[in-house]
């Protein structure tokens, strides 16, 4: 995430201290192996992912990897290694150093539901990003298997989108949130990653968002980095910016683009972002226009009903006092028949 | 050099397939995980294809197949199997067979997860560019990707001088113990 990932890694850094958790990366971390140690051999892709473990104990009890497939190997090895004494031993004995505690792993979406939360988050909102409208795009891993990542569906993960609505994004609705974007299969095979970045990028535009948000640096690799490559295999003209969660709630919290490093995208999301914020501003203070104006309406309309009662009543008044005073005259002209109703003398 | 331990090899494969034998026999070929298959448009046998071949015994087919070396464990067959298999995990395990096995495998997966391996053996931490010249290199695709290289460069998004991180001596020990292990 240093490099090929920079704006993931720095925005994570800038939100987490923003929200006030206390952030420290992990003393000399390693590489988890990835898909390939996983797809190599089983005690193999545990031990590399249990030596993390093994490091982070050494500061905390818990451990955020921003990364969906960092998270996934991290946690694979957390809930393994914690119910499996006799793997334990078997990994405790090819590493340097045993591992023997119980750091519990999360990946950036929960952690920032379970430790901050999304009313917290709301309540923390500078910037009006309603005119921004995006999808959340999870990929394969940080939703699946739910068993692991404790989304309450596979099918239909909802962190993303909370933290999106909390920040104030308009989040629309598609069927594409877990689909697989070809994560690192775009090197060894790229027409698999080609042919599902294709359909991601199609129905994102679809669904009628303006942008992808996503928090995995191998999507936003395919979906940002290899659009133009897929575009001129494919024969498509897509362009459409892909922006980190971390980004989306970075700039809702008031930080500049410069901070969240928009800059670094292939598709350039600078314009959109800046269009979205101005339009959102321009509405409200449209709205605010038409409500002043409604506002001095109404007063206008309340003061000239008043005027009006008040001419209504006025004339009113002297027609009855005039009745009253004809009335008296009459009572006085008649004069024994005063005290008495006019219906009870007849 | 790693040495192939034919003996230790045969017996992590014997292990292995115990555990994918048991799982395929609930397979009643419904069909989910090869609808839901991202990749299954660039495999020579469909993932419940795979389930019956491994039922009727069809191993050595199914381990020197591409749909082995292409399935890209995105999970979506596992989350979507009525029958709760863990295809995945059963793909996961042909995989690390067939290089238990030293089998002859399609496709430049295999190659890719080597060199991956190797890579962050030697450094700790995944160097991407020279990773991808290693991998051009081996998998004969001199070009591949290299349009990627001027964006990301100017996006500093490039480690030109790959460092070593301080972990990376116990990595490379962890990598060639389990290899060792395996083979």
């Amino acid at each position: 995430m240093r490099h090929s990932a920079v704006e993931f890694d720095s925005t994570s850094r800038t939100i987490m201290q923003a929200l006030g958790l206390d952030l420290e990366v992990v003393p000399d971390w390693t590489c988890c192996g990835a898909s390939p140690a996983h797809m190599t051999d089983h005690l193999l892709a545990q031990s590399l992912s249990t030596r993390n473990l093994r490091q982070a104990a050494t500061i905390s009890e818990e451990l955020v990897a921003p990364c969906p497939a960092c998270y996934q190997r991290e946690k694979s090895a957390e809930i393994e290694v914690h119910a499996d004494d006799h793997l334990r031993a078997e990994i405790n004995a090819i590493m340097d150093a045993p591992y023997t505690g119980t750091v519990r792993v999360y990946n950036l979406p929960e952690l920032l539901l379970e430790k901050v939360g999304a009313e917290t988050i709301a309540g923390l909102v500078k910037v009006d990003l309603s005119q921004l409208k995006v999808v959340p795009y999870y990929g394969c891993l940080l939703g699946r298997p739910s068993e692991l990542t404790g989304e309450a569906d596979n099918e239909q993960p909802m962190r993303m989108d909370v933290l999106l609505e909390a920040v104030g994004a308009d989040v629309k609705w598609w069927n594409f949130k877990t689909e697989y974007c070809g994560a690192s299969v775009g090197v060894p095979k790229k027409i698999i990653q080609q042919q599902l970045t294709r359909k991601i990028l199609e129905q994102a535009v679809a669904a009628g968002a303006d942008a992808i948000v996503t928090a995995c640096p191998l999507c936003h690799q395919n979906l940002d980095m290899r659009q133009a490559q897929t575009n001129a295999a494919l024969g498509t003209s897509f362009d459409i910016p892909v922006l980190y969660l971390t980004q989306v709630m970075g700039l809702a919290l008031g930080f500049s683009a410069d901070e969240m490093m928009l800059e670094k995208h292939r598709v350039d999301p600078r314009p959109l972002v800046k269009s979205a914020i101005e339009s959102a501003v321009a509405l409200k203070a449209e709205e605010e226009r038409k409500a002043a104006e409604k506002a001095a309406k109404a007063k206008a309309k309340a003061a000239a009903d008043a005027e009006k009662v008040a001419q209504e009543t006025a004339p009113k008044t002297t027609q009855e006092a005039t009745q009253e005073a004809m009335q008296e005259a009459t009572q006085e002209a008649t004069g024994a028949g005063a005290g008495e109703t006019p219906g009870a003398t007849s | 050099m790693i040495r192939y331990n034919a003996e230790g090899a045969a017996s992590i494969r014997k292990k292995l397939l115990e555990r994918v034998e048991a799982d395929v026999a609930d397979c009643y070929q419904c069909g989910n995980c090869t609808a839901g298959c991202p990749s299954a448009f660039t495999f020579d046998y469909m993932p419940n294809q795979v389930m019956r071949m491994l039922q009727v015994g069809m191993v050595d087919e199914v381990l020197s197949s591409k749909s082995v070396q292409l399935c890209i464990q995105c999970l979506t067959c596992t989350a979507r199997c009525p029958r709760n298999i863990d295809i995945a995990g059963i793909f996961e395990d042909l995989k690390t067979i067939a290089v238990a096995q030293n089998i002859d495998v399609p496709e430049d997966a295999a190659t890719f997860n080597r060199l991956f391996l190797e890579n962050i053996a030697k450094y700790g931490r995944l160097t991407e560019a020279m990773f991808l010249v290693r991998f051009n290199i081996a998998a004969m695709k001199p070009m591949n990707d290299t349009d990627l290289g001027l964006p990301m460069m100017s996006k500093g998004k490039i480690e030109v001088i790959p460092r070593k991180s301080k972990g990376a001596g116990e990595v490379g020990r962890i990598y060639r113990k389990a290899m060792e292990k395996v083979r």
